[in-house]
């Protein structure tokens, strides 16, 4: 059961690359999308699964390996999942599957294409979830990147190719920098697995670091901030989501550029620089900037996925300053954020793909009205807006209240403050959003359309539902993180 | 999963609780779901959901005591329900209003538009105030209660909507009381120190104690119905749907408002005879006794005529309890228990009458008991039980009421006297008016009986009042008097009353009544005219026409109040306003406008910012070293 | 001796990667990016990150550059738009103040510290060496692989599927 279920996460993917290739090519479309939704499908379930035995056997993680003895005298490559992976290989498997539900009624006759980059980009996330190393966690971050510029570039139109440009370059800066971090890192500690890092740094806690590490340590925030698209480093990201296709977007803004730094990110500062707070420091600094930035910016856009990706460089500041906080409560409400995030986000895109799929636009000038064509997409963007915003009881409010009681707590009542005042422009945004499409008088040549085709509205449908059952049970939730006395 | 694992039961059947709540609830958004062509299944469902709580309710009477406890969220935040005798009974009696109104509704709502609404408000009523009823907790409790608000206010929007006065009006006037509420649990809690309500017991009444029983009793008797709360039901009246009547301001919110009145006087704080607070919720009980029905008694109209009876019923009830004596209590509950027999049967008969002639104008209607005799007995059975003669159930409880308020002082008594004769006076009126006298209908009027649906729980209702009348022992003796044995001790509050001298003086305010009656017929001539004597008598005239024009109507008091406060905060807001609207709006936008701006779409330009982001890191790391 | 050539690539890296962000043609400038990751895989090398600098060299400045450089000309997307002429001066501006931070933080950072790898980690061999690699590096072969198949998937998307140039 377990084996199965931890060797899903890489197999599965790679089965259904051989699995789709075999099929003709003509008739490809179709099963290729249905062999997407079985593999997400099934990343989900193996998910719960895994959570589900961690939680029986009371373990912390679980260790596996793919085709090799991991217990080798000399040591060898290990996965590991432990709670925090699994929630965000389940955020994968969703996200993968309200993709690949835009994907069914937009993609046309790109579809084995899609599916075949979707399960590489999978494959790249689900690596990045569940290595223990900082050198392999760079070579998934690779996988995912590469598949991710091809995706954008997926129509192969000029706006397209241009969008994913950008991206690599910005990418190869990053991976140039996180690279020479990781190198000057071995060179300074001699090994890049997790945990013998972080001993090796445990060492030099009470001393001054070596200026080549601090150097690392630069050079790996600055790349990592890259690839997650913090403000002052975020250039790309605008372009990219508003260049790629409607169910790439979906795919982007949802999970991968939060897999690729967000994550990763997390990860290095739970399990390799273990509280070094002048790290912690520089990432809360650097979160809140986002933060602001962020909602700032996304007031003055004209464009919905424009705004929506700007509204995700300042969520992702509410993630990154969690964790920043440096305490177990921050952990979890980052790590609940993450997770928020992913749904509400890739509803918003899912209503973004079903606005432009509807109208052939995503200029915000030109919609208006909306609400009375498409109710579906409008009640859902509401949620997933109110739910961003932090309006109770929906899921969005709790954990950002869990990260701005954290940020409090570690005495930074000013960053929590900061915090707190940018749900403002969240709301602002927001509002400006919903007027320009959704509410007001339906215009002129709006009159004929019609709702979403059903995949779409089903993808939205699902995700809202998870925004408000994760809202309203998530009370239990903080009983049960009250009595481990977390909060 | 330690959540769950920590579930505290004790005793069976904890799974009932969650059957009253969870099952109407289904059942409601399935009756929102079926289309309005299937009628039947609509219905069926309305059904399906009041005969489920009915059996569940029965299950819940019988059952000795439970307790559940959910672990739900941190500050003693849980999910605690607690089954004992009392609150079991308050089910038991609200799921019998259920079900009998619903059959009712059924018959009358048939191919109306509205159906499914109503239907669906129906079921999340009952399921709402099943909750309210068992909440041991009172956070769960306000939840329930504060959702009530919403069903009430949907209730009286569904006819309404171009013009929701009706349903703002009761949302404020319910909203003031349940804040009043919200406030005292406050108090309260601050006072006991635990959110649980069967661990507050006998709180005394002095220092914060004062404002805390004063501002939940006053959340109760508002929920009831009863002066200053009262002067919308009069208009919903007119405005809901007839299904809203008897359910809400007839029965539940009687026995939602009494019971909690009950909870607050006896259980939370100790209220005890002869004190200030005592006395103050006599008054507010014989005030509310004599205005509305000072107000019933020049109605032309049978169904705000039996709102205002519904507000002055509730005075005798919150007389009694007031009164902080055991006769008084077990006189307000077995009172609470008729008022909703013979109040929902009489709304019943009102709408039965404009089931068939399409109004409940007595100006258009007379001598119906011809056309619409089982209407017209059922009618009369209520009115007479309302009115106190004796053997039916009111005479019972107001007797015990009267001997009450004559022990705590006869300003009281006499209060409650002149209640019973305007009360008795009004209802000869009316019944006169509607059912005997010239025969008279609209011309589309249909003119026979109503169907045997709404003929059987008229029926049953009016059956009960002669039960509980006649045999009083079933209510007093068995349900009420082992409740509260504790207070009522070895006395024994059945049978026939104590006091003759009480009965003697009863009888007489009644036969003036009727003789009042026979003497206004004979001036005007006909039934209507009954009681135009007193309505056009020299001073009471004025005063009557200022309360017709509402200007004793306590909400349009606060909509003054309110309107010259809105006109202070306009000022003030005019100018903070300028600095959101206009200048932070200007600041962002020229902001975020330049950041568009930058935003160029040229990679060397992202390469730049990136490199300057190194740079303000290395910065930042130099400054915290 | 290894000392200078680090120090040379890197003072070569920097000037590629400021020239990256002179060139006005995205072709010009990605070109110049390659060149700089190529030389940062050569400092990795000289640093004794053999694995990570074969890598580096395979991923970030072959493949993927390769692939891209060849899309975006073959498709004429590179005439960016005219903002990217009227921005050229601001970003001469720009230029010599990151040269001369990215100079001193090097300087910086040469005069004070030791390149060498920490003695524990310095396999003894070379064939201990390539035993610890491949005992140690099952994920990141794994990962070559699936890199491999993007790589054949990207090439796949942007030249064989020409249908709506």
């Amino acid at each position: 059961m377990i084996t199965f279920a931890t060797i899903s996460f890489l197999g599965l993917p790679l089965l259904a690359i051989l699995l789709l290739n075999i099929v003709r090519k003509e008739t490809g479309g179709t099963i290729s999308i249905n062999i997407g939704f079985v593999v997400s499908i099934i990343q989900m379930i193996a998910a719960v699964v895994c959570l589900s035995l961690l939680w029986l056997h009371g373990k912390d993680f679980i260790e596996f390996s793919l085709f090799w003895d991991m217990n080798a005298t000399l040591g060898s490559a290990r996965f590991s999942v432990d709670l925090f992976s699994l929630v965000v290989l389940f955020c994968i498997g969703m996200v993968s599957l309200a993709s690949l539900l835009t994907a069914k009624k937009t993609i046309g006759a790109k579809a084995l294409n899609y599916t075949n980059l979707l399960m590489v980009i999978m494959l790249g996330m689900n690596g990045i979830a569940v290595v223990t190393d900082l050198f392999s966690l760079y070579v998934f971050l690779e996988i995912t990147g590469i598949a991710s510029f091809v995706m954008i570039a997926l129509l192969h139109d000029k706006r397209g190719l241009e969008g994913a440009f950008k991206y690599l370059v910005m990418s190869a800066i990053a991976s140039a920098l996180i690279l020479g971090s990781l190198a000057l890192i071995f060179t300074q500690t001699g090994s890049l697995v997790y945990g013998d890092v972080a001993n090796a740094l445990a060492d030099w806690r009470n001393a001054q670091y070596a200026p080549l590490l601090v150097v690392a340590f630069v050079a790996f925030i600055a790349g990592f901030s890259i690839k997650a698209g913090i403000a002052p480093f975020h250039g790309w990201l605008p372009d990219a989501y508003q260049s790629a296709p409607a169910s790439v977007s979906v795919l982007l803004g949802g999970i991968v550029t939060k897999m690729a730094g967000v994550y990763a990110i997390i990860r290095v500062l739970n399990s390799v620089f273990v509280s070094m707070p002048m790290i912690n420091q520089t990432l809360l600094i650097l979160g809140l900037i986002s933060i602001v930035f962020g909602a700032v910016a996304a007031c003055g856009q004209r464009d919905f996925k424009r705004i929506l990706a700007y509204s995700s460089i300042s969520q992702i500041g509410y993630i990154i300053i969690g964790i920043a906080s440096g305490s177990l409560l921050g952990f979890v409400g980052a790590m609940l954020h993450f997770f928020n995030h992913a749904t509400f986000k890739t509803t918003l895109f899912v209503n973004s793909a079903a606005v432009e799929a509807q109208t052939g636009t995503t200029d915000i000038d030109q919609l208006g009205g909306l609400q009375a064509r498409m109710p579906v997409t409008a009640v859902s963007s509401i949620l997933a807006f109110l739910s961003m915003a932090g309006i109770p009881p929906l899921a969005g409010f709790w954990s950002k209240l869990l990260i701005i009681i954290a940020v409090w707590q570690s005495a930074s009542v000013a960053g929590g403050a900061i915090a707190l005042a940018a749900s403002i422009f969240t709301a602002a945004y927001f509002l400006i959003l919903q007027r320009k499409v959704f509410f007001g008088p339906l215009e002129d040549h709006l009159t004929e359309i019609t709702e979403a085709k059903g995949t779409i509205s089903l993808a939205a449908v699902l995700l809202s539902i998870v925004t408000v059952a994760f809202g309203v049970l998530f009370p239990v939730i903080l009983n049960f993180l009250h009595l481990q006395g977390i909060l | 999963m330690s959540g769950l694992s920590s579930m505290i039961t004790s005793g069976n059947g904890a799974g009932l609780i969650w059957i009253m709540i969870i099952i109407p609830v289904i059942l409601a958004f399935l009756t929102l779901i079926i289309p309005k062509t299937a009628y039947i299944g609509r219905a069926i469902a309305l059904l399906v959901g009041v005969i489920f709580n009915f059996i569940a309710a029965i299950a819940v009477f019988s059952t000795q005591e439970i307790t559940m406890l959910l672990p739900w969220a941190n500050f003693e935040m849980n999910l605690a329900f607690r089954i004992y005798n009392f609150s079991g009974f308050i089910v038991l009696a609200i799921s019998v209003f259920a079900l009998l109104i619903a059959i009712y509704s059924v018959a009358f709502m048939r191919n109306k538009n509205e159906s499914g609404q109503v239907f669906f408000f129906y079921l999340l009523t009952v399921a709402l105030a099943n909750g309210a009823v068992l909440a041991n907790n009172f956070v769960i409790m306000l939840f329930f209660w504060e959702a009530l608000l919403v069903t009430l206010f949907g209730f009286l929007i569904i006819n309404q909507k171009k013009n929701v006065k009706t349903a703002v009006k009761a949302l404020v006037l319910s909203g003031t009381a349940d804040l009043l509420l919200m406030l005292g649990i406050a108090l309260t809690v601050y006072q006991a120190g635990t959110l649980s309500m069967d661990a507050i017991v006998d709180l005394p009444i002095s220092g914060i104690g004062v404002a805390g029983y004063i501002c939940l009793m006053l959340g109760a008797i508002g929920k009831a119905g009863s002066m200053p709360f009262h002067s919308w039901i009069p208009d919903a009246a007119n405005d809901a749907p007839l299904p809203f009547m008897p359910l809400l301001p007839g029965s539940m919110e009687k026995l939602l408002g009494i019971y909690l009145l009950v909870r607050v006087s006896y259980n939370f704080y100790n209220l005890q005879p002869e004190t200030g607070v005592s006395i103050a919720v006599m008054t507010i009980g014989a005030v509310t006794i004599i205005l509305a029905v000072a107000m019933a008694l020049i109605q032309k109209d049978m169904k705000r005529l039996l709102a205002y009876h519904a507000i002055s019923q509730v005075g005798y009830m919150i007389l009694g309890i007031g009164t902080a004596l055991p006769v008084g209590l077990i006189g307000g509950l077995y009172h609470m228990i008729n008022n909703a027999l013979y109040k929902s049967c009489l709304f019943l008969t009102a709408g039965s009458i404009e089931h068939r002639t399409g109004t409940t104008d007595l100006r258009k209607i007379g001598g119906l008991a011809k056309v619409m005799p089982v209407t017209a007995v059922c009618f009369i059975i209520a009115a007479l039980s309302i009115a106190g003669v004796p053997p039916f159930n009111g005479f019972f409880s107001k007797e015990l009421i009267f001997d009450a308020a004559l022990e705590s002082g006869w300003i009281f008594y006499a209060a409650a006297l002149l209640g019973a004769f305007m009360t008795a006076a009004s209802f000869l009126k009316m019944g006169h008016a509607a059912f005997f006298g010239k025969e008279n209908a609209p011309a589309d009027a249909v003119k026979k009986e109503s169907p045997p649906a709404m003929q059987l729980p008229m029926i049953i209702l009016a059956a009960g009042c002669i039960i509980f009348g006649v045999c009083n022992f079933i209510p007093v003796k068995l349900i009420f008097q082992p409740m509260f044995a504790d207070i009522v001790g070895s006395h024994n509050f059945a049978g026939w009353p104590h006091s003759a001298t009480l009965v003697l003086i009863s009888c007489i305010v009644l036969l003036i009544a009727v003789l009042n009656h026979i003497y206004g017929v004979k001036k005007t001539g006909q039934g209507l005219g009954a009681v135009d004597h007193i309505h056009y008598a020299p001073v009471l005239h004025s005063i009557y026409n200022g309360a017709e024009k509402r200007y004793f109507d306590p909400y349009e008091w606060l909509m003054i109040v309110v309107k010259i406060y809105a006109y202070i905060s306009f000022g003030i807001d005019r100018a903070i306003n300028w600095i959101y609207d206009v200048l932070l709006v200007k600041i962002v936008s020229f902001v975020s406008a330049r950041l568009r701006m930058a935003n160029n779409g040229s990679p060397a330009r992202y390469m730049v910012w990136s490199f300057s982001g190194v740079a303000f890191i290395v910065v930042l790391f130099i400054a915290l070293m | 001796m290894q000392q200078f050539f680090i120090v040379l690539c890197l003072v070569l890296m920097v000037l590629a990667g400021g020239a990256a962000v002179m060139f006005r043609s995205m072709l010009k400038s990605s070109i110049s990016l390659a060149v700089a990751s190529a030389l940062l895989a050569a400092v990795l090398f000289l640093m004794g990150a053999y694995w990570a600098s074969i890598f580096e060299l395979s991923v970030c400045s072959g493949l993927i550059t390769v692939v891209f450089v060849s899309a975006v000309s073959l498709t004429n997307t590179d005439r960016c738009s005219e903002v990217r002429v009227r921005e050229h001066k601001a970003r001469v501006a720009v230029l010599p103040a990151i040269l001369i931070f990215a100079g001193a933080a090097l300087l910086f950072i040469l005069f004070n510290s030791d390149f060498n790898i920490v003695a524990s980690a310095t396999p003894a061999s070379f064939s201990a060496f390539k035993e610890a690699l491949w005992s140690l590096r099952q994920a990141d072969i794994l990962g070559q692989i699936i890199v491999i198949l993007a790589g054949t998937f990207a090439v796949i998307v942007l030249f064989k599927e020409r249908d709506n140039i």
